[in-house]
């Protein structure tokens, strides 16, 4: 049996109410009133899509063996590299194995299921054991446009592997039609779309109906014998309408998640699609469908495993992880859509040596440490040196992995004086548990939340962007337990 | 066996540039003012100078690398001349090069000179490396500066000793205080203006739970020293010598920020640098035989953890000393940063440790007009480079020849 | 916490640190649990500190309002008895509200030389 073994979800903390964009935006483009009920996710300054695979993924991942992971797919329209394996990055933040298959799907909305029905067929007749399929997208918009409104920030990933499935895979359809309802150019930084009532009425109410139905007919199914039915489409009273189209009940098909989140993008067929796995039952039989020049749909029966699997954050967990956002001027600014004074001290030199990074990759992008083999003293980062004093053993250390260990907050401080985007620079010194400790960044806290002693867990995160050569650098950052 | 460096070398002649924002001087300027005033007060020729330190640490705004800026601005014989860079320390290491040159016997008179052009840059503070600070930090080490991380040591110290963070304030305040009434007195001092242990207090946070009166500045400045055997100096016919008694440097390790054990309250490097000074110099309680100090007030917290890991306060029992008045200047105690410390006379890093030694030089040769104290034997000056779980530390002893 | 004489502090005037500078602009009063507490408004801008440029806006909390203007010191300064705010309850609900009318990025309270 091919299926799914596992899922995870990331939404960002924060949420923009979206009357604060109209608050601010709504004497431009009146309209903007139409859609600006609820809330959509933004990501903090320093994630992206990268850093949401990695949350999502490592949330999917937890308690499961990631040895025996032999595949990756990242699934993105946002990827921060053009050409340097997005999907490697993820894995070197997973600290998978290095003699495992990764690759990037990306350029259309509907790359997840695209990666899904890929890394799924794979483990057919292959000899993969499990393949790990993660979703994100961080997508800018301009100003005052609905697509700011109708966006929003997030990832999902699944597991897939041959035992323990929770959901069978039970088949595939896909249709591939260069329908452009809109599109991003080379270089481009936002969408150009076309006119709303043809997307709607002749991309949406169309393609995703025939891609559902395509999957129901091959399978000898009719909507009736499906529990659950998941389609993206911002549009929200054309996402009912699909419903109707489809003869799914109210009952049968989930909301797109305009109210709490906002579509994010390539993630979120895979979003929707956790979520229902968050609350099936054995036997459910779900269908997910994605829409972006085409669409996939997949057919997936639950199976009695899905009460052995242990709990996860999901999209349930992170959507009650929230704190509400009330600056639109902040949202401007993390998606640097205004250029903010920064002072000539910020013009500092940004470069990365990629030797560096390279030798020290599983420092870096793994947080992997040392354990002295002949003291047994944990510590970060691993050196030729062990640090215990009464030990200070030469080329003693074994690979430690940090980034899933608790940590206590031994001191720290609030900067206002250090360059950051959104002031001041928390961080301080954190102790692991189980040995260890160092200094780190603080993010998604507030200083006035933060206490000596308190439980910290790592979260991979953008360090730093050189915009002068395009360069994201990721390390590892602190967030309250 | 080791014997030390006691007695072995006397600080024939001292420098010091006005401190502060001298958009007048540019680094070369000013180490041409400060040495003028070594060089006068030593009462020798350019000539004789047989090798040269140079200390400056932001080299990449101002000098640039090599001591070839030293050479070339004193138009120096073809002698040999080294830069050295230790953080905050680079003052006292140059110094520590033309000592141990003139003690090795390898020379007769050395020459040690700091310098710091700081207010090139466009913006207040220092330069800020980014991804030159090593391409490894780049990569990992925190969004830090030194207030943050100097703030941190502030709160696990209250919270060791059991201090309320406004009873800290309070003590941090008076340590402010006491600096800004020396500095008033001292020509030389970047900023001399008296304050009030309220005005102190009634500052806002830099960095909670230092204020703006905690915190030390930036300025442009240049020191010197002139150092050659007792020996020497007397056929120099120099009369009470100031003699080098102790010079001692510790670095961390990596154990403050990688092994669970140091509890974030103290300096681990200044707790063994200045034992092991105390040994050198023959010091047995520092507390009764110290005469003075010029300490590493980077920030007022520093001042006060430094007081007792010079072993001259108690652990946990600086802040009554400091109420006190223990480090006043007329208190009867030890007086700490009689020249007005980095917070009153600045602090152009590579010239600290020399301005540092500068004062105690005067105050020795009882030339230190309004701040002089009465008859002092043995000064101490302290640099610390860097951040509480990672830096450099100096600590040199001076005194009279003989003490 | 008992009461305390306090010695105002002149309006206007850049107290200048080696670091940068501030200066106290308002005095203000706040009502709060059926008290007056006396507050000032300043700015302070860090210029010159060794560690990078800031500065913000702040208010400096005395305490309440025992007797205003009970007295002079020997400069012409006026001297009120005033009952400084240690809670830390207190002070967060203060600091709150002084955010918010005031538009100060941070709150300050004054405490007296308590030890010795």
């Amino acid at each position: 049996m091919v299926g799914i073994v596992s899922y995870g979800g990331y939404i960002p903390r924060r949420r923009l109410n979206r009357m604060a964009i109209m608050q601010e935006m709504g004497w431009y483009i009146p309209a903007l009133m139409m859609v600006a009920n609820g809330e959509r996710s933004m990501c903090n300054w320093d994630e992206d899509s990268l850093t949401m695979a990695v949350a999502s993924a490592r949330d999917c991942i937890s308690g499961f063996d990631k040895s025996t992971i032999d595949g990756l797919f990242l699934a993105t329209t946002t990827p921060s590299f053009s050409d340097r394996q997005n999907a490697g990055i993820v894995s070197a933040a997973l600290n998978l194995r290095d003699d495992i298959a990764t690759a990037d799907v990306t350029s259309s909305l509907k790359s997840a299921t695209t990666a899904l029905i890929a890394a799924l067929e794979s483990l057919k007749g292959g000899d993969r054991r499990t393949v790990l399929v993660a979703a994100a997208d961080h997508r800018k918009t301009r100003s005052a446009s609905f697509y700011e409104m109708w966006f929003g920030d997030g990832a999902a990933s699944l597991l897939l592997g041959r035992e323990n499935v929770i959901a069978e895979y039970k088949g595939s359809y896909s249709l591939s039609v260069d329908f452009v309802d809109h599109y991003r150019g080379q270089g481009k930084a936002f969408d150009y779309t076309w006119e709303e009532r043809w997307i709607r009425d002749e991309g949406y109410a169309k393609i995703i109906p025939q891609s559902i139905n395509g999957l129901l007919k091959k399978y000898g199914l009719g909507i009736k014998d499906v529990s659950k039915v998941v389609y993206p489409c911002f549009i929200s009273r054309e996402h009912k309408g699909i419903a109707k189209k489809i003869g799914a009940s109210k009952e049968q098909v989930i909301d797109n998640m305009h109210e709490v989140t906002g579509e994010t993008g390539a993630a979120h067929p895979l979003v929707l699609l956790v979520s229902v796995l968050e609350q099936a039952k054995p036997g459910d039989r779900i269908v997910v469908a994605s829409f972006g020049q085409g669409s996939d749909a997949l057919l997936f029966e639950v199976t009695g495993n899905i009460a052995r699997l242990s709990a996860r954050k999901g999209i349930k967990g992170s959507l009650e992880n929230r704190k509400e956002e009330t600056s639109y001027a902040k949202f401007l600014k993390f998606n640097e859509l205004i250029e903010a004074e920064t002072g000539i001290r910020a013009e500092a030199a940004t470069q990365t040596a990629l030797t560096s990074l390279w030798r020290n990759r599983r420092m870096i992008l793994g947080l992997v440490g040392g354990k002295c083999k002949k003291c047994g003293t944990v510590q970060y980062p691993k050196t030729d040196v062990c640090v215990n004093p009464k030990c200070n053993a030469f080329h003693a250390q074994e690979d430690c992995e940090f980034s899933g260990r608790e940590a206590k907050v031994m001191s720290f401080t609030g900067d206002y004086l250090a360059v950051s985007v959104e002031p001041p620079a928390i961080y301080g010194m954190v102790q692991f548990d189980g040995g260890g400790r160092t200094l780190l960044d603080f993010t998604d806290c507030d200083l006035e939340g933060i206490q000596i002693g308190q439980a910290m867990q790592l979260s991979f995160r953008k360090k730093y962007y050189d915009k002068e050569r395009g360069f994201a650098g990721y390390f590892w950052k602190a967030i309250p337990k | 066996m080791s014997t030390g460096i006691k007695d072995k070398v006397a600080i024939i002649g001292m420098g010091c540039t006005k401190f502060g924002e001298r958009w007048d001087a540019g680094a070369e300027n000013l180490m041409v003012e400060a040495f003028e005033e070594a060089v006068a007060d030593a009462g020798i020729e350019k000539n004789q100078i047989q090798a040269a330190w140079l200390a400056d640490c932001f080299d990449e705004i101002h000098l640039g690398k090599s001591a070839l800026p030293l050479s070339l601005t004193l138009r120096l014989p073809n002698i040999p001349a080294t830069r050295v860079e230790n953080f905050c320390a680079s003052g006292t290491e140059a110094f520590r090069g033309a000592v141990y040159s003139v003690a090795s016997g390898a020379y007769d008179i050395a020459l040690a000179l700091g310098v710091e052009k700081l207010k090139d840059i466009g913006y207040g503070g220092l330069p800020n490396s980014g991804s030159n600070s090593g391409s490894l930090n780049w990569l990992w080490m925190p969004n830090m500066t030194a207030p943050g991380a100097f703030a941190q040591l502030a709160t696990a110290y209250a919270a060791k000793y059991k201090y309320s963070i406004d009873d800290l304030k309070r003590v941090l305040a008076h340590v402010s205080v006491k600096s800004h009434a020396n500095g008033a007195l001292n020509p030389k001092a970047h900023l001399r203006t008296p304050i009030t242990e309220d005005q102190a207090i009634s500052s806002p946070m830099v960095a909670h739970p230092l204020g703006l009166y905690d915190c030390c500045g930036v300025s442009d400045g240049a020191a010197a020293a002139i150092v050659t055997t007792p020996e020497i100096a007397k056929k120099l016919g120099k009369k009470d010598l100031v003699t080098v008694k102790a010079l001692q440097i510790a670095l961390s390790n990596g154990e403050e920020i990688q092994y669970n054990e140091w509890d974030g309250t103290y300096f681990v490097s200044t707790t063994k640098a200045s034992t092991a000074a105390y040994r050198e110099a023959g010091i047995k309680d520092p507390r009764k035989e110290i005469s003075m100090m010029e300490l590493h007030d980077c920030f007022s917290i520093t001042e006060l953890i430094t007081y007792e890991d010079l072993h001259i306060s108690q652990r946990g029992g600086a802040p009554k000393d400091v109420l006190d008045g223990f480090f006043d200047l007329r208190g009867g105690g030890i007086p700490a940063q009689v020249d007005g410390g980095l917070k009153c006379f600045g602090h152009p890093i590579g010239a600290s440790g020399l301005r540092m030694l500068y004062e105690m030089y005067l105050q020795l040769h009882g030339k230190a007009d309004q701040r002089q104290l009465k008859d002092p034997k043995l000064g101490l000056t302290h640099n610390l480079g860097g951040f509480p779980f990672m830096n450099v530390v100096s600590i040199a002893i001076v005194g009279k020849e003989g003490v | 916490m008992a009461v305390y004489k306090y010695t105002h502090q002149a309006l206007g005037e850049e107290m200048e640190a080696i670091s940068g500078h501030y200066s106290l602009q308002k005095e203000g009063e706040l009502p709060y649990k059926g008290r007056q507490v006396y507050y000032y408004t300043g700015y302070s801008v860090v210029d010159t500190s060794c560690c990078g440029p800031g500065g913000c806006g702040f208010a400096l909390v005395i305490g309440y309002i025992v007797n205003w203007h009970a007295g002079k010191d020997g400069g012409g300064a006026y001297i009120s008895d005033v009952e400084p705010l240690s809670d830390s309850g207190e002070r967060q609900e203060l600091t709150k509200m002084l955010m918010d009318q005031t538009h100060v990025q941070q709150v300050n309270f004054w405490t007296p030389r308590s030890i010795a």
